[in-house]
């Protein structure tokens, strides 16, 4: 299992040599520095800032193991036991050409409709529609079953969260300016944090 | 990073074929796919357009085949075009010449 924190920079295009367009994110990814074992999983920090930006618990932490101070700290769910303290995980961990799982926190879209949140039909826009265009429609029957049953589809808040993008291609790895070029899109606006990691093997 | 030259920099594009206008009459010597092969195809007209830039920047070549007026949009950093070559140089006044 390989994992590293990155963030989206945004998207651009692609050609491979046979003259094929396609769309590709770039992602700068790590260095992450390695903190400590954490359960199973590891924990690293990612972006050097001035000590400032740190409150005094975070600066310790940083100050006990003799790093620079992060300004993010996650545990990934790597394997800690080939890791020491110290250790910098950079983007040549992955391959060109290697699927990754890319993690992300989405747009937010705030309070949404039901046409834009569950891609419902809504309504005509003409022919005679009166105040009938973006609706829910019916959310049950009558006294049978006499409610509306749990998980209905309707208007909410909808984005900003956690999504998963499965089996991206990686186009291209700048270890020199700690960049990956993949394949398609990454959940996100420009500049958030998202996580890149091998695919599970299960 | 949002920065066109930046952007085909890191991805390794160079700028061989900017040494055309908008208004000048060109001939692009592209590739077409026919199956596994291909083979080599020339489109001659005036640029009536050059849009976006950076990796993804096109251009529009129009021109009057058996007197219909064919456009055609080619990505400018595509492998599949070999040369651009410029036939007349033109001067115009605008940067889109959409009313041809």
């Amino acid at each position: 299992m390989k994992s590293i924190l990155g963030r989206k920079i945004g998207m651009t295009q692609y050609f491979t040599s046979s003259g094929l367009a396609m769309g590709a994110t770039i992602v700068s990814a790590g260095p992450c520095y390695v903190i400590r074992k954490q359960g199973k999983g590891l924990e690293v920090g990612f972006e050097v800032v001035h000590a400032d930006k740190l409150n005094k618990p975070e600066l310790g932490i940083m100050k006990k193991y003799n790093l620079p101070p992060l300004r993010i700290v996650k545990t990934l769910d790597v394997n800690p036991e080939s890791y020491v303290t110290g250790d910098i995980i950079t983007v040549e961990i992955f391959n060109e050409g290697e699927g990754v799982d890319i993690t992300g926190v989405s747009k937010g879209r705030g309070f949404t409709g039901a046409m834009k949140r569950w891609s419902f039909s809504g309504g005509n826009r003409t022919h005679g529609a009166a105040q009938w265009h973006r609706r829910v429609g019916a959310i049950g029957n009558r006294s049978t079953p006499g409610k509306v049953f749990k998980g209905k589809k309707m208007p909410g808040h909808y984005g900003a969260s956690k999504v998963t993008v499965k089996n991206l291609t990686i186009l291209k790895v700048f270890s020199d300016k700690n960049l990956i070029l993949v394949k398609g899109s990454v959940p996100g606006a420009n500049g958030s944090l998202v996580i890149v990691r091998s695919p599970n093997e299960n | 990073m949002s920065n066109a030259l930046e952007l085909n920099e890191l991805l390794g594009i160079e700028n061989k074929h900017n040494d055309f206008k908008v208004g000048d009459t060109v001939k692009v010597h592209w590739k077409v796919r026919e199956g596994s092969t291909g083979r080599g195809q020339i489109f001659e007209g005036v640029v009536i357009a050059r849009k976006h830039g950076g990796p993804s920047e096109t251009f529009t070549v129009r021109k009057r085949s058996s007197n219909i007026g064919v456009e055609q949009i080619f990505p400018l950093h595509s492998p599949r075009i070999e040369k651009i070559e410029v036939v007349k140089r033109g001067r115009v006044r605008r940067a889109k010449l959409y009313f041809i």
